[in-house]
């Protein structure tokens, strides 16, 4: 009786631990948001792609750097590693309280960064400042910092106890904290390959420009052959694609054919759309359904992974992604979060005219919308020996017609000085990139000017000659 | 208004603004950085030209020195003049010195010496080149600019020349810059106001902020 009694405590423990994990089991499977690679796993995905994490996205233009004198150093190579610790300054501030806000003008910040010893990191992401330090700090600064972009985080000798943000839309911030820190001279120990000097527009081309204009450049970058989507992976992809947004059966499915070879699958009577083009762009549409409250970060991470399920994310030739865009609208569960990629390759972004390399809408945390251009470079343009660039300051004085004519929308000619001052008026940012020629199908090295109303002007980086523009889709 | 007499002011409007035009497009090249009669506090120095249409300017930046007589005795035991040049002074330069000094005149009009904030007047000075000259051509047909770090700018006086050359490398007009550089200044005004308030002000301000959010 004894082995018996012994046999049934066995079978006892065991019915209860079974019935336990299916419990347990029932309860993962019918959460609506637990965690994505949870529910990822349920769902019996193909295996998980490759991905970046959200963060390694978040990627600065440049820093620069300044010893107080007016003149400033720019440092692309070590940019990010020197975002990695302004994030854990930033994270070391907020453990001292709670932060003051206080905006200051525009020119209380030229002055704490030009005649102070500072640091700036050009973000031009448009990531809320609140969402950026709730994720990196563990704490927003309170409530009147939802509207706020993070387009530069700068920290200066000028008041050691804050850091700087400033958002060209709205103006810029001084967050306050208690106590002092060494921000700057840990953040400059950082900087140990930069590019060039750097001015302010006023000082280098007179004016009220605000760009920060680059002096004597030298790049390695050369033009790179690119490949598309389609030329990369063959025609095949295109149904690899479909397949996994609408599953293998294609049941309900419609797929129609245009004269030129674009297709467009539909489900139903148009709840979910698939636009394949022969050019290797994609674009997806689905209905929102019900939503959830996310926060940006978890978006961000829903984001990518869609990317590298649809396609994938290769780091061909060392090309990369990053984040280059960001909007969002509506609260709650209704809320939309769009987040723009550009790829990177050799240190620099590429842009085009055909929109950016990858798109993706996320309503109530649920992806609704996406769309992906991706170029596939031929070899990895690192490493080249460097030369001369066109100065920057050449760039925008020789176009100053052609930018002020697209800004205006105005082709008559006008005196060469007030188009001149418009477009120093209007550059925000000018850097170096590659720009995605679709009839040479290959990378051109190029200046990227950005506006203040998002349009982009691309110039060959070695004769300054244009190469095209983009319009920011409104 | 009768049709003629509206085409003829049209003429005249347009006449009078070709001519206000051609007064204001004098100068091809202008000196942006260094800015005239500025005081820097750095050891490199910016010089940025503009030219308004295609040209060619030479540009020269000049250390300015003040000679001061020394007596040298020659191996042979006979006393010589020489003249030795030492480079200026600038720390005590103020804006309106520079005015001064660019205004190239040594007395005002009344014949009076004008003088410096040192309380001397203002001496002979000596064109050290500091950085060699430079032929730029601006090959566009709009705003071309020539820029330059000078790196390694010990305090002293500056002096910037842009030469405008034509087509038989003669020079047609000259626009000059002066600036003084300075050591670093230790002690910098603050930009900000503290902000200060009691605290108790400020854990209120946190509570509300806390249950309204």
């Amino acid at each position: 009786m004894g082995v018996n009694r012994k046999t049934e405590t066995i079978k006892n423990v065991v019915i209860v631990v079974l019935f336990l994990s299916a419990i347990l089991l029932l309860y993962l499977l019918w959460q609506p948001r637990l965690s994505l690679k949870v529910s990822g796993l349920l769902e019996l995905r193909p295996s998980q792609k490759e991905a970046p994490r959200a963060e390694e996205l978040i990627k600065p233009l440049y820093a620069a750097l300044s010893r107080g004198d007016g003149s400033f150093t720019i440092d692309t190579k070590d940019s990010a590693a020197m975002l990695a610790l302004a994030e854990e300054e930033m994270r070391a501030y907020f453990e001292q309280g709670s932060p003051q806000l206080q905006e200051i003008s525009a020119e209380q910040f030229a002055q704490a960064m030009g005649e102070w010893e500072s640091v700036q990191l050009e973000l031009s992401g448009g990531l809320p400042l609140s969402d950026f330090c709730l994720h990196f700090c563990g704490r927003s600064p309170g409530g009147d910092t939802e509207d706020i972009r993070l387009d530069i985080l700068a920290f200066s000798s000028a008041s050691s106890e804050s850091f700087f943000v400033c958002d060209r839309s709205r103006g810029c911030f001084r967050v306050l904290f208690a106590e002092e820190r060494e921000s700057v001279a840990s953040l400059s120990a950082l900087a140990k390959e930069p590019d060039c000097s750097g001015y302010s527009a006023s000082e280098i081309l007179g004016g009220e420009g605000r760009a920060l204009i680059f002096l004597g450049l030298a790049s390695g970058l050369s033009e790179v052959p690119f490949d598309n989507e389609i030329e990369q992976k063959g025609a095949g992809v295109r149904d690899r694609m479909a397949e996994t947004l609408f599953g293998s059966t294609f049941d309900f499915v419609r797929r129609i054919t245009d004269s030129y070879g674009n297709v467009t699958y539909m489900y139903g009577y148009g709840q979910k759309t698939f636009y394949a083009s022969v050019a290797g762009s994609y674009e997806y549409n689905t209905e929102a359904g019900e939503g959830a409250v996310t926060d940006l970060f978890t978006d961000l991470d829903s984001a990518v992974l869609f990317l590298a399920d649809l396609g994938g994310l290769d780091n061909v030739s060392g090309s990369g992604l990053a984040l280059s865009g960001y909007e969002e609208s509506g609260s709650g569960r209704a809320k939309q979060r769009t987040f723009v990629f550009s790829q990177t390759l050799g240190g620099v972004r590429i842009e085009g005219e055909s929109g950016p390399a990858a798109s993706v809408t996320l309503t109530g945390g649920q992806v609704t919308a996406a769309t992906r251009n991706m170029v596939y470079p031929a070899r990895d343009p690192s490493g080249g020996r460097p030369v001369n660039t066109a100065e920057a300051a050449n760039v925008v004085a020789s176009n100053a017609n052609h930018i002020y004519n697209i800004l205006n929308n105005d082709t008559l000619t006008i005196a060469s000085d007030e188009a001149f001052d418009g477009a120093v008026r209007a550059a925000v940012t000018l850097v170096p990139g590659y720009f995605a020629s679709p009839k040479d199908s290959s990378l051109i090295p190029c200046w990227t000017l950005t506006t203040e109303n998002g349009t982009r002007f691309f110039f060959d980086l070695y004769s300054a000659l244009p190469l095209g523009f983009s319009r920011r889709e409104d | 208004m009768s049709r003629p007499s509206a085409r003829c002011l049209k003429v005249l409007m347009t006449a009078l603004l070709a001519v206000l035009l051609a007064f204001d497009a004098a100068f091809a090249a202008s000196i942006v950085s260094p800015t005239d009669c500025s005081i820097a506090y750095s050891d490199s120095l910016l010089v940025s030209v503009k030219l308004s249409d295609s040209a060619t300017v030479r540009v020269t930046v000049y250390k300015e020195q003040t000679g001061s007589e020394k007596e040298v005795t020659a191996d042979d035991g006979s006393v010589e003049k020489e003249t030795v040049y030492s480079d200026v002074d600038a720390s005590n330069l103020t804006v309106n010195d520079l005015a001064a000094i660019a205004a190239g005149k040594k007395t005002d009009d009344s014949g009076k010496l004008i003088l410096l904030s040192t309380g001397s007047g203002i001496p002979d000075y000596h064109d050290e080149v500091f950085a060699s000259s430079v032929e730029y051509s601006n090959q566009s047909a709009g705003i071309g600019f020539y820029t330059k770090k000078l790196s390694d700018v010990k305090p002293g006086l500056y002096k910037v020349v842009v030469e405008t050359l034509d087509n038989r490398k003669e020079v047609t007009e000259t626009v000059v810059s002066y600036t003084a550089v300075k050591e670093k200044q230790e002690e910098k005004k603050s930009i900000f106001e503290s902000i200060s308030q009691s605290s108790a002000l400020k854990f209120l301000q946190n509570l509300l902020r806390g249950l309204f959010k």
